[in-house]
């Protein structure tokens, strides 16, 4: 996978800069085993007990997992929680 | 479900489409916040959202191509909205609340905690003297006036407060140490034997001794006389003083019978039920037959309260009786030995006080006429120095004896 980076996220990058905030790039914190939560999405695109596919602004999180619940979302947020395996980008 | 969406309301949605999670990108786009979302299979989701939310949510369906049903209405307002027409039960509601603040105005439970020698029902009896009883009106209280009629009903008690909480008054109370007796110096004693036995040690603090180290006693044998004479002033009485160890020897026996009855409950039961109204019972029962002989009685009392916080004045009385027969059992001879050996040991500790101590012991034990018989033989080491008034009589004589060696003084 080879992406070509944005002028904002190289800025960011050069600058040592948090992407998510001057990028809009999707921010992910893994709670344990049972819980993640996205900021920065554009949406869901997958749902279902074993994968939820969020969109970021140039990459799409597959969360996989087993009992997994859409919790809460927002327009910014979004919590999944449930038994995670992994969290893979593309 | 959280607390907060209880109190808001909120409504579980079942949306049906090719593409439900494309719903719920615009319900968040939208600002309809959603929690809970479970997919029930490829098709159909199920989701809560706020009450408010569920007209804008029908119509933004359309647009997501979903079909939307509300399953379930949940929380304080739908459950308002369901009871609104109910007269009778905002009524009921209304006057209950109107009783339990009501009552709980008044006292209906009364607990006394702090008292050791002094009784609670005397402390009971002298709080209702000052107008603390079960039903007073407990604003109308001084603690103050309380204390002064209460402490001086009751000279023993040093400190006393009332402290109500709800319908439950709290009385603290504590009291008075006693006054240590003061050894009264002007007092003439002697100091006799307590026991009988061989003296190994002996501290004379106030006298003069009246017996040697190693010589045998008897009980009541002076030891240490308060009458010590000079050869200037004559013969004066003191307050004597003095610690004398012995050996000591016992001899104590216990008795026990080997046979005893014991209940055996046959398993029959009744129950009867009576209402507590304050002060007067209401018995909720007819003639149960239930004489009292042969029945053991368990009484509970479900009192209507929520503990610590209020009670009210009403309660039911549950009385179980259970009955049984009795029955003639043996006991084990060893086992009945070895207790009484017990108590025998405990016993002597007892008699021998603080400073004294058990050297060595032993113990004999036979059976007769249905029962153990236990004897324990000890030698011990105790203080028998014991504290005796003189008499008047023994006071005159010492005068006599005074005057006597006034008038002749060369005797």
């Amino acid at each position: 996978m080879d992406k070509k980076l944005t002028p904002l996220t190289e800025l960011a990058d050069k600058f040592d800069l948090p992407a998510d905030a001057l990028a809009g790039e999707p921010k992910v914190t893994i709670t344990g085993t049972r819980r993640v939560m996205i900021e920065n999405h554009k949406g869901l695109s997958e749902l279902s007990h074993e994968h939820i596919a969020v969109k970021g602004r140039h990459v799409t999180l597959h969360i996989r997992g087993e009992e997994l619940e859409l919790i809460a979302m927002t327009a910014g947020e979004v919590l999944i929680c449930g038994q995670i395996f992994s969290v893979e980008l593309e | 479900m959280d607390i907060v969406s209880y109190l808001n309301g909120f409504v579980e949605i079942e949306a049906t489409g090719t593409r439900p999670q494309e719903l719920l990108n615009r319900c968040a786009r939208e600002g309809i916040r959603f929690r809970s979302c479970k997919t029930l299979d490829s098709y159909t989701i199920r989701f809560a959202i706020a009450r408010q939310d569920e007209k804008r949510l029908h119509s933004l369906a359309k647009y997501a191509g979903c079909e939307t049903k509300s399953i379930k209405r949940a929380g304080v307002p739908f459950f308002m909205f369901r009871i609104r027409g109910r007269l009778a039960l905002f009524a009921g509601l209304a006057l209950t609340l109107a009783v339990l603040l009501a009552s709980s105005l008044f006292i209906w439970e009364i607990e006394v905690t702090g008292n050791e020698t002094v009784s609670t029902a005397a402390i009971l009896n002298a709080l209702e003297d000052s107008g603390v009883q079960i039903g007073s009106f407990w604003p109308t209280f001084s603690s103050e006036q309380i204390q002064n009629l209460v402490l001086e009903e009751i000279p023993e008690l040093s400190f006393l407060t009332v402290n109500v909480f709800g319908s439950r008054a709290e009385v603290i109370v504590r009291e008075k140490t006693p006054i240590p007796e003061l050894l009264d110096e002007s007092q003439a004693t002697n100091i006799v034997a307590s026991s009988s036995g061989i003296i190994t040690e002996m501290f004379v603090y106030r006298g003069v001794a009246a017996v040697n180290l190693g010589q045998t006693v008897l009980a009541g044998e002076m030891l240490v006389s308060g009458a010590p004479e000079s050869e200037f002033a004559g013969i004066r009485t003191v307050h004597a003083s003095a610690v004398v160890n012995a050996r000591t020897w016992y001899e104590l026996t216990a008795v026990a019978p080997l046979e005893t009855t014991q209940k055996v409950y046959t398993g029959e039961t009744k129950t009867r039920l009576a209402l507590n109204l304050g002060d007067k019972r209401i018995n909720i029962y007819g003639s149960t037959g239930i004489s009292g002989a042969g029945y053991d009685k368990i009484t509970k009392e479900h009192a209507l309260a929520i503990s610590g916080v209020f009670r009210l004045p009403v309660a039911i009385v549950a009385e179980r009786y259970e009955r049984f027969d009795t029955v003639t059992v043996l006991l084990e001879e060893e086992a009945e030995k070895k207790r009484l050996e017990e108590y025998l040991y405990a016993e002597l500790l007892r008699r021998l006080g603080d400073d004294g101590e058990i050297i060595e012991h032993s113990f004999t034990w036979n059976v007769a006429h249905g029962a153990v018989y236990v004897t324990i033989h000890a030698e011990c080491l105790e203080n028998i120095a014991c504290e005796q008034i003189m008499t008047q009589e023994d006071l005159r004589a010492i005068e006599f004896a005074n005057e006597t060696r006034e008038e002749d003084p060369e005797e």
